[in-house]
């Protein structure tokens, strides 16, 4: 297990990150998503004791670390996996995965869950992306670890073999039991592997929690925005109900609300229609393969987005009828001037 | 912030370099030489003779570079080899070569009969050096332009350049840090060779040094070499200059440019030989046939071997943390600047110092460990330049990858920063060995009482004037040097073949 | 030097006279077999090597006495009075036996103080005008004006060296050379120092440099200077490896353009064996060899001067006493002045 606790970590003056507790429990994976520069991989380093923390304590298992009491990262039984693989370019697929291994037989295992017996004395240079990712992570676990590290592991791949990746990683990782820290950039990627979300910002965890909480139900704009698609309609609140000219919805926490808000509607939030009364014109619209995306600007002038399925065609300059169809609470903030 | 272990350990290296030169200054301050006319005119020959095969030297080396790197020659290996040969011939052979060779009555004269200029002075100066240093160039720049990403050749052209125009305007400026760094060698070596001027007659720093030196003038012939390491620093700042860029390289790209310019590769390639090879063995191999063998003794060519090859194995030992400390920063930096200083001190002068230095620490004096410590102050900074252009190289996440999967600083190292260095390694103990082996004053000097070398031997006959008996040692010389340069060569290629996975 | 030594000098070189006999008369050179054999440890520097000749000399001197723990050490004389003199100013000389072809070198080395005093005996051997207190001289050699044997016949050679700027004929010389040196300090202690000077400006313009003497007989023989400066030996060393070589030695008359200077040793302990190895450096044995090999002249009686070598009765070098030669800063300071060197 990992815990963070009011960590802390400087390059001179600079600060990239600004005090941070965080947990991990058993086999949990938690991904770490923000922006560039918002201090996500700088975590990762310190709990690999590539960067040593300025204030705070890591917890590995055992170990307990802060800035006097260091424990270099040979001690800590991490597994850390990189975005340029960091392969050894001198030894073979083997090699790489039996690196400090006496018995061998993690390595045998892994090279087998991950198909790699094919490419076991290839030398690394000649291998692809996803062979190279697949002996780094073989490497790492056949270590036998306390704890996975893994920055950005995917954005180095093709799109389509991230997807598939993503999976294969998860599962080794969950078959492994082993909890892991997994940093990436890309919503989808961190929504989609892990146990729990952190989404940073400026040095700061945003907020933490699982995917399906985070996206629904963000803890600030910043954080609706980044996780995928948002938009902000102006409406008013009253007991726990939310009143918008596009419809009705209840609040997820009321009772804190002002009167004036504005409500967080994603476009698969929204029902789009030709019929009925229009209040609304199509601005353009975005073919994803199963659905489409359209842009709406409301007569009040608010811009949203709408999802619809892909049979829904529309050109810009439509005029339609949009209206709130979610069944689920709608997460609104204070009304921004 | 802790300091680096590799601070640590470069700074005693530092300060060695610094000792002798502290020698240097205490000699030179006795002197009451004054800045006049003849002083103006040393500064300005050794300056010009630097400059112009500086020049020369790019001349050569950037366009073999790129031929060899991106122009599919038969027997490509083969080629590089050659155009790399040179490197074994120390420049005084070659310069004695060319003295002897030209002029009325010179080898050429009274082999073919035909007339021929003498080579002599800043001209003949200029281009012995050229011919002599230019694979510095051809190596550094070779393999900088290994290490490009040949995406922007493709790029440069698909966006409608020639492939000449690709080379000179996209290819080139990518290049210049390995450019500058054959350079940076090729002048502090120019500016350090005494034989080639005293040969060819040219008064520069190295020459006048040792005229003052041999007229008891060793406060001159110290506060000359003071202001000559002044230019060393200069050539040092001007160096840094050139910032450091890194590119991530995927394959060596090929050029097919026509038969057209192989055959125009191929043909200066050959003349470049014949000057500057098949030239000087026909004059050894026409004072052979002459004058004959000699009481050449063969323990020598060991001597010489045995004490270049000590050199170049400590100089890797001590060039490895200084190259790894001027990776981390700007100390690491300075310390590395300073390690250079030694290429630039004339070896007449640093062996001097050492002979104070070594009298301090009697245990030292006279012993093979002094002359060892010798070459290795002189010749440190091509261990250093080879260790760090590989050091560069090895990417940070290798070595934290090895930590996070249990193994200790010491073991990282061992395993992963050490093996994939010894292409650098082996390029480093090469040239130190190659340098070594030739080297001539400091070895008289420090030279264990009855220790005699190849370079000495050589000396001792062309003082005495018996030049056939300097053949067999010559070729000797050429020879167990050209071993070095095959090993060097070996390094490079096996560089370019292990890259960052 | 003491009674004991002198005796045993003189037992070692087989006589059976007294000391004062020993001390009067020119002795002609003993052999080498009429010496005791040498033996412990000597450190000999050597400055300059003379090629494999001196190696010859010290290899039949080891042949000879097996229990003789020679070390040598080879290095520009200049060198190794340099490093002679930093000895002296760390715990004193690490040789025992410094052996020079430059007189110069050797007047650097007593200058700081370091010879020891050269016994009786052995000075008694050598030839008179070249006997000195705290050194040794062993052999000679004689400066000379190499001529092109194509352009010049020995008629066209000026009879003074100072009548050689009036000629009109084309110079070499080495002015880095320690020879060369030697030789303005003779000509700055024969003529002045003010006409020493006006010699320098005049020759500067007509004369070519080069490296070394070897350079100036090489360049003299194949037809890039008329005449050169140098030591005798150069071209006879050169004739013998190469007799069609268009160079022959010429000499100028009673001035430094015919000094003749000597190469010796100097005795840096006071232990017997330094200078019991200069005795065998004495020798006939030796002293044939280095003139019949190494083209030097001998410096003791009976002994016939180098093959190619005019009789020295022909020669008429002049009247100098070479410890003077070590008055050497005034001559470099010349020619410095006048931008020779």
């Amino acid at each position: 297990m990992l815990s963070l606790d009011g960590l802390v970590v400087r390059y001179g003056d600079t600060v990239a990150v600004r005090g941070i507790d965080l947990t991990l429990t058993d086999n949990e994976i938690v991904t770490l998503v923000g922006p560039t520069g918002c201090g996500k991989t700088t975590v990762l380093r310190a709990v690999a004791g590539l960067e040593s923390p300025g204030e705070g304590r890591i917890r590995i298992g055992g170990l307990t670390i802060d800035a006097h009491h260091p424990v270099p990262p040979e001690k800590r039984r991490t597994g850390l996996v990189f975005q340029d693989f960091a392969l050894f370019p001198h030894l073979d697929v083997y090699r790489n995965v039996t690196f400090r291994l006496r018995d061998t037989a993690p390595a045998e295992h892994w090279l087998t869950v991950l198909g790699l017996d094919a490419v076991r004395h290839a030398m690394p240079d000649t291998l692809s992306g996803g062979q190279k990712q697949r002996v780094a992570l073989a490497r790492s676990l056949a270590h036998a670890p306390a704890l996975m590290l893994l920055d950005e592991p995917l954005s180095n791949l093709d799109a389509a073999l991230k997807t598939s990746l993503r999976w294969e990683i998860r599962d080794a990782l969950k078959a492994a039991g082993v909890p892991a820290l997994w940093v990436t950039h890309d919503q989808d990627e961190a929504l989609s592997v892990g146990d729990r979300v952190g989404i940073m910002r400026d040095g700061r965890l945003e907020q933490v929690g699982p995917p399906e909480t985070c996206f629904r139900d963000p803890a600030s704009r910043f954080v609706a925005e980044f996780l995928g698609e948002a938009a902000f309609l102006p409406g008013r609140h009253a007991a726990g109900r939310l009143d918008t000219p596009l419809g009705r919805a209840s609040a997820t926490d009321g009772p804190s609300l002002p009167d004036d808000v504005d409500v967080l509607l994603r476009p698969d939030d929204l029902t789009l229609s030709t019929q009925g009364d229009h209040n609304a014109e199509v601005l353009n619209g975005r073919y994803e393969g199963e659905t489409r995306l359209y842009q709406l600007r409301l007569n009040s002038g608010t811009v949203l987005k709408a999802r619809v399925n892909h049979e829904v065609v529309l050109a810009p300059g439509t005029a339609v009828h949009t209206s709130i169809a979610a069944g689920h609470p709608l997460t609104a903030f204070p009304r921004q001037t | 912030m802790k300091t680096p272990l590799s601070y640590w350990l470069s700074l005693p290296v530092a300060a060695a370099v610094l000792a002798p030169l502290a020698v240097l200054a205490w000699l030179g301050l006795q002197a009451d030489l004054a800045f006049d006319a003849s002083n103006a005119a040393i500064v300005i020959n050794s300056v010009l003779l630097t400059v112009l095969t500086v020049f020369g030297a790019i001349l050569l080396g950037v366009p073999l570079a790129l031929a060899t790197t991106y122009i599919r020659l038969p027997g490509r290996p083969l080629w590089l080899a050659l155009l790399a040969a040179p490197l074994a011939m120390p420049s005084y052979l070659g310069a004695f070569a060319y003295f002897a060779a030209f002029g009325p009555g010179g080898t050429l004269e009274t082999l073919t009969g035909a007339a021929t200029p003498n080579v002599r002075g800043l001209a003949g100066a200029t281009l012995v050096m050229t011919l002599y240093t230019y694979p510095f160039v051809l190596l550094t720049t070779r393999s900088a332009l290994r290490h490009l990403n040949p995406a922007m050749l493709d790029a440069a052209r698909t966006l409608g350049l020639s492939p000449g125009r690709a080379l000179l305007s996209v290819v080139l400026p990518r290049a210049r840090n390995g450019i500058a760094a054959g350079a940076l060698l090729v002048a502090l070596y120019t500016l350090s060779d005494f034989g080639t001027p005293a040969i060819l007659r040219l008064d520069t720093f190295t020459r006048m040094i040792f005229v003052e030196y041999n007229a008891f003038g060793l406060d001159r012939a110290a506060l000359l070499s003071l202001q000559l390491l002044a230019l060393v620093a200069v050539i040092l700042w001007l160096e840094t200059r050139f910032g450091a860029e890194r590119e991530r390289p995927t394959r060596t790209a090929t050029l097919d440019l026509g038969a057209g310019w192989r055959a125009a590769t191929m043909t200066a390639g050959l003349l470049l030989m014949l000057a500057a090879l098949a030239l000087p063995l026909l004059v050894f191999g026409h004072y052979l046939w002459r004058e004959g063998l000699g009481d050449f003794d063969p323990m020598l060519a060991w001597h010489s071997a045995y004490a270049a090859g000590l050199a170049a194995v400590a100089a890797v030992v001590v060039a490895l943390p200084v190259a790894y400390a001027a990776g981390l920063g700007r100390g690491g930096r300075l310390l590395e600047r300073i390690a250079h200083l030694g290429f630039g001190v004339p070896g007449i002068v640093l062996a001097t110092a050492l002979v104070y230095v070594g009298l301090q620490l009697s245990v030292l004096y006279q012993t093979l460990a002094l002359l060892v410590i010798g070459y290795v102050l002189r010749f440190l900074p091509l261990a250093v330049g080879s260790l760090r252009t590989r050091l560069e190289r090895i990417e940070h996440h290798q070595i934290a990858a090895a930590r996070s999967l249990g193994a200790a600083p010491f073991e990282a190292f061992r395993r992963i920063t050490l093996p994939l260095a010894l292409p650098g390694i082996v390029a480093g103990a090469a040239l130190v060995f190659l340098e070594a082996m030739r080297e001539l004053p400091a070895t008289l000097l420090l030279q264990p009482t009855g220790f005699e070398t190849l370079a000495t031997y050589l000396w001792r006959v062309y003082e005495a004037g018996y030049l056939g008996r300097g053949a067999v040692p010559a070729l000797l010389l050429v020879l167990i040097s050209a071993g070095a340069l095959v090993a060097l060569l070996t390094g490079e290629e096996r560089a370019g073949e292990v890259r960052g996975a | 030097m003491d009674r004991r030594t002198l005796l045993k000098a003189a037992l070692a070189l087989g006589l059976g006279g007294t000391a004062a006999r020993l001390l009067a008369a020119d002795n002609p050179a003993v052999s080498a077999d009429s010496l005791a054999a040498l033996s412990g440890k000597l450190t000999v520097y050597l400055g300059h090597g003379e090629g494999g000749l001196y190696t010859d000399i010290v290899g039949a001197i080891r042949e000879r006495n097996p229990a003789l723990d020679l070390a040598l050490r080879r290095a520009p004389s200049s060198a190794l009075a340099n490093t002679l003199v930093a000895e002296a100013g760390a715990g004193g000389p690490r040789a025992d036996l410094f052996w020079s072809v430059d007189a110069a070198s050797l007047a650097v080395v007593n200058g700081a103080g370091m010879g020891r005093r050269v016994p009786d005996d052995i000075r008694g051997q050598i030839r008179p005008e070249f006997r000195y207190d705290r050194w040794a001289a062993l052999s000679g050699r004689i400066r000379s004006l190499p001529y092109n044997t194509a352009r010049l016949s020995p008629s066209d050679l000026p009879d003074r060296i100072m009548d050689l700027p009036d000629s009109d004929l084309r110079v070499g010389w080495a002015p880095s050379y320690a020879a060369f040196q030697a030789f303005i300090a003779a000509m700055r202690l024969l003529e002045g120092e003010a006409r020493t000077r006006r010699w320098l400006e005049a020759m500067k313009s007509k004369a070519q440099s080069y490296a070394g003497e070897l350079g100036v007989v090489l360049a003299t023989a194949r037809g890039e200077v008329d005449v050169g400066l140098a030591n005798h030996y150069y071209t006879l060393r050169l004739k013998s490896g190469d007799p069609d070589a268009s160079v022959a030695l010429g000499f100028t008359r009673d001035d430094a353009g015919c000094l003749v200077n000597a190469a010796g040793t100097a005795l840096l302990s006071d232990r017997a064996l330094p200078a019991d190895f200069t005795r065998y450096l004495l020798t006939r044995e030796v002293q044939t060899f280095l003139a019949e090999q190494a083209y030097e002249i001998p410096l003791v009686t009976g002994v016939a001067p180098p093959a190619g070598l005019p009789s020295m009765d022909t020669i008429q070098p002049p009247e100098l006493d070479l410890a003077r030669l070590s008055e050497l800063k005034p001559a470099l300071a010349l020619l410095r002045d006048t931008g020779v060197l």
